[in-house]
């Protein structure tokens, strides 16, 4: 079954159109930095995006920055919310179950392929992004880059820390991804279930923002997003990074558990 | 299973999850019978204890932020601030306040301070005095809590239930000022008890609530850092500037600090740089004149507070428990701050000028 | 015959939210070899009852036993044994008809290997009229071509008991008889077929097994050839009725102009009679009832008694 749904998530043109609209925003700023060389100078403007002007093989990781905090989620919330009520809507889940596919086995194999579709995602805007920065905005200078601590890394430092970033945006969108499956369970409409799931993650953000909601914040799912940039001080600065991968296993686990609890006994009635 | 129970269980492993951190920090600590003063001795005797870790402080003392000199106080003392520390003495340590897209790193070592922003990509350096305003490293609860635990007398301390901070069992200790001047209306903090490391301070003014500043390690290893860590390693391409300090000399703008101002004594460690502070533990005074330039710009910040009283030579403002006091006194500015009450700021200006 | 019925459930029950009892008290009995037509009106619980038949809706309460094995308990087990067409074909819009076949049967357990899933897909799509050539999506399908797939997906694994809900929607006249006959020679190659209409013909002209569900309950579940029994009365029809109603007395249940309905056993005995008594005899033999009145009746009934 997992072999089947990772075919099927390679074949559906959605996914492909999805990743392409992923990619635009990073082109989009890689093309207009390259052209108008109106970047934000240093000390003006994201740091990532003013170290970028000089060195094109950092664009990877200004364009993960740039589609973690709303693109990628809204993907992911899109292609998880199709993941059981898309085959509902298609009439195809009954056919599923009947012939029979067991129940659980197909939340594991759409977990699974929603994951694939995140590491998909994600490796795409990185490859795409080594490949514009490259091209558009030049190489990295020899000296190495500046680090957030004022440290120098090495070109090889600099891809070990992006080989972590990229596994920590993946990490980040797997709560997203386990929520989007639960509330896929839950109805069988595909966009009611995205919806849903971009609901919570706008409550988890605005929550952030919030002082009163300070108790809180160690559990918001959006709280540890950002730490990647941890991941570029020197020495490394785990904390954040641990804790955020720890809040999203727990995400992964509770919302996959609930959409076990809620669909190995649910009535298929489409 | 039933539908019911596979929910359940979903319910309980959600329960475990978000209940096991809290239930961590909630833990009880086996409670340590020192008295008040063991506690303080131990604090006092943890000065030189090499530690490395996070620091979170949260401040809640509004100071209007116009200019950038008290840009940094401001932010210290009114917002929230998450520093990683290395601490290998008193007189060197690295201390890095973490932004969400940056940091500002303060390295001391020995008489030099050295400042690098990351935005900036610049460096500067800065002699270190007792003359200036307080820093990220100042809000340490080590730093702090010596600060406010110097001179105090042995029947202002009372102690306070043990609790849990970092992880690690912690002896809770009362400071409350008997100085009726102070607007500091009383200080807790919690102590580690293997190593009398302070671990939390917080910091209460009168009539509040929340405390005014309150200052947390979240993350405690109590290895000496080495060299290396508390050391910058800056690459090239930086920018390098030298600090500018506050105010040149006390001697050379005339006025020699007086021994007591506004009753208060001269505290020991300010004698040598010349300077005047005054008062003991949280109870504290701060006489100092200013650079011309820094005086004219704290001046123009002033006079857009609306609370701050304009007598044309002096103006003279409160930010929740901290008094400011901008003096002329003949031809220098002096700059008079202190967590005591405005009124005894006002004295000790009125002295400085007779002195003077 | 003692074998264990393919299907049968005791006291199928089951609640809606709000209350309403879609399927009510339900004892289903297919026998293997049946053709069983499940009869009702849209709405009377058929979609339902077959639903929780194959384990995709829970009962409230009741027992259903599928090839003898507890469901849905065993469904995933039992499954594998049953190919079925639920309430109307789906298919994943953009893959060909041949794709959707072959992804539907990698899915489940215990997949064919490659080639010979390939080899299969040609022949089972052949075999419900559709052209195995072709690629185009199913989007492009229409109805009738849906459902002809439907029922690919249904056949892919030659299953021992076919459940199927209804089968011909969407079918032209030529089609629905392509399919019954593809039905009945599976039929009678052994395969077991529980199929639901809300067509009386369709269900006469294939079924050997009929139940009738009625506002969810099962008001009649009989094999056709006893319903089709004779009723023991005589059908009779002649140029002379008064002379014949004379002859026959009380023995004349139901008059209409020129026919009369004569209770009697035999309708040669009943004919030689007449016959001898000089009373001309235009029609005569015994009456059957066609399954519509079978069923009228039988609703009918349900439908006071409730």
């Amino acid at each position: 079954m997992i072999r089947v749904e990772l075919w099927q998530l390679l074949r559906r043109p959605r996914t492909w159109i999805t990743i392409a609209a992923l990619n635009a925003l990073p082109a989009v700023v890689a093309v207009l930095l390259a052209l108008t060389d109106l970047g934000p100078r240093p000390g003006t403007g994201p740091p990532f995006l003013s170290a970028v002007l000089t060195d094109g093989t950092l664009f990877p990781l200004a364009a993960l920055g740039l589609v973690l905090p709303l693109f990628l989620p809204v993907a992911v919330a899109v292609v998880g919310g199709d993941a059981v009520a898309g085959e509902s809507q298609g009439g195809t889940l009954r056919y599923l179950l009947v012939r029979p596919v067991p129940r659980a086995r197909l939340l594991v194999a759409k977990l699974v392929s929603v994951v694939a579709f995140v590491v998909l995602a994600t490796l795409a805007v990185a490859v795409v992004g080594y490949v514009l920065g490259l091209l558009l905005l030049g190489d990295a200078p020899v000296t190495g880059t500046v680090s957030v601590s004022g440290s120098t890394l090495t070109p090889e430092q600099m891809y070990v820390r992006t080989a972590m970033t990229f596994v920590y945006v993946v990490l980040c969108m797997l709560g997203v991804a386990a929520i989007a499956l639960f509330f896929s369970t839950l109805t069988e409409s595909s966009v009611g279930a995205a919806l849903g799931t971009i609901g919570l993650l706008i409550a988890s953000t605005v929550l952030l923002g919030l002082d009163a909601a300070e108790p809180l914040e160690p559990y918001l799912m959006t709280r540890h997003w950002l730490a990647f940039v941890d991941l570029f001080r020197d020495p490394i600065r785990w904390g954040d990074v641990v804790d955020g991968t720890l809040t999203q296993l727990a995400y992964l686990v509770v919302f996959a558990g609930a959409a076990w609890a809620n669909f190995a006994t649910k009535d298929v009635a489409r | 299973m039933v539908p019911a129970a596979r929910w359940l269980l979903v319910l309980a492993v959600a329960v475990g999850l978000v209940g096991a951190p809290v239930l961590v920090r909630a833990w009880p600590v086996e409670p340590s019978d020192a008295s008040p003063v063991e506690v303080a001795e131990a604090v006092r005797a943890s000065a030189g204890t090499g530690w490395s870790g996070e620091v979170r402080s949260q401040g809640s003392v509004e100071i209007p932020q116009s200019d950038a000199t008290l840009d940094g106080v401001a932010r210290l003392l009114g917002e929230s601030s998450t520093l990683r520390v290395w601490w290998r003495s008193p007189e060197e340590y690295r201390v890095d306040r973490v932004r969400p897209s940056g940091e500002t790193d303060l390295v001391r070592a020995g008489d030099v301070t050295l400042r690098w922003r990351y935005e900036g990509n610049r460096v500067t350096f800065t002699p270190v005095s007792t003359l200036r305003l307080p820093d990220d490293p100042d809000v340490v609860p080590l730093a702090l809590a010596r600060r406010m635990l110097a001179g105090a007398d042995d029947d202002e301390l009372t102690r306070l239930p043990d609790d849990r901070v970092a992880g690690r069992p912690a002896a809770g200790l009362r400071l409350a000022p008997a100085d009726p001047r102070s607007t500091i209306d009383r200080v807790d903090l919690w102590a580690d008890h293997a190593s009398g490391l302070p671990l939390r301070v917080e910091v209460y003014a009168d009539d509040e609530a929340a405390p005014a500043l309150a200052s947390e390690v979240t993350d405690l290893d109590l290895r000496r850092p080495t060299a290396r860590e508390t050391a910058l390693d800056l690459g090239d391409g930086l920018e390098y500037g030298r600090g500018v300090g506050l105010g040149g000399p006390g001697r050379a703008g005339g006025i020699t600090p007086p021994e007591r101002l506004a009753g208060l004594p001269r505290r020991e460690e300010s004698r040598e740089s010349g300077l005047g502070v005054y008062g003991r533990g949280p109870t504290a005074l701060a006489a100092l004149p200013l650079r011309d330039s820094v005086a004219r710009g704290l001046r123009d910040q002033l006079r857009q507070v609306r609370a701050t009283r304009d007598t044309g030579s002096r103006l003279a403002v409160a930010f929740g428990p901290l008094s400011v006091v901008l003096a002329r006194i003949g031809d220098r500015a002096y700059l008079l701050v202190g967590t005591v009450t405005l009124p005894t700021v006002d004295r000790a200006a009125d002295e400085l000028e007779e002195a003077a | 015959m003692s074998e264990e019925p393919l299907v049968r459930t005791q006291a199928l029950t089951k609640l809606y939210r709000g209350g309403v009892r879609a399927v009510d008290d339900v004892a289903l009995e297919v026998r293997r070899g049946d053709v069983y037509g499940f009869l009702g009106a849209n709405g009377s619980g058929k979609t339902t009852t077959i639903r929780m038949l194959l384990g995709l809706v829970r009962p409230t309460s009741g027992e259903v036993h599928l090839l003898g094995q507890p469901v849905p308990r065993a469904v995933d087990r039992v499954l594998t044994r049953v190919g079925a067409l639920v309430e109307g074909p789906g298919g994943y819009a953009h893959l060909s008809g041949r794709a959707n076949l072959q992804v539907l049967d990698a899915a489940g357990g215990g997949s064919l290997r490659r080639a010979a899933r390939r080899r299969r897909t040609d022949e089972v799509l052949e075999h419900v009229g559709l052209d195995p050539g072709d690629r185009r999506p199913v989007r492009t399908y229409s109805l009738g071509m849906r459902q002809r797939l439907g029922l690919a997906a249904a056949l892919f694994r030659r299953p021992e008991l076919l459940v199927l809900d209804e089968p011909t929607n969407g079918l032209d006249p030529q089609g629905i008889t392509e399919i019954r006959e593809l039905l009945l020679a599976l039929n009678r190659e052994g395969t077991t077929v529980l199929l639901s209409s809300h067509l009386l013909a369709e269900v006469e002209q294939m079924s050997t097994r009929v139940g009738v569900l009625a506002d969810g309950r099962l008001v009649l579940q009989d094999d056709l050839a006893e319903l089709h029994a004779p009723t023991g009365r005589v059908r009779l029809r002649t140029p002379d009725p008064d002379r014949a109603v004379a002859l026959l007395a009380g023995r004349v249940e139901h008059r209409d102009g020129d026919v009369l309905l004569v209770r009697s056993p035999d309708a040669a005995a009943l004919n030689a009679e007449l016959v001898g008594a000089g009373i001309p005899v235009a029609e005569l033999g015994p009456e059957r009832r066609s399954l519509e009145q079978v069923v009228l009746a039988a609703t009918g009934a349900a439908r006071e008694a409730s």
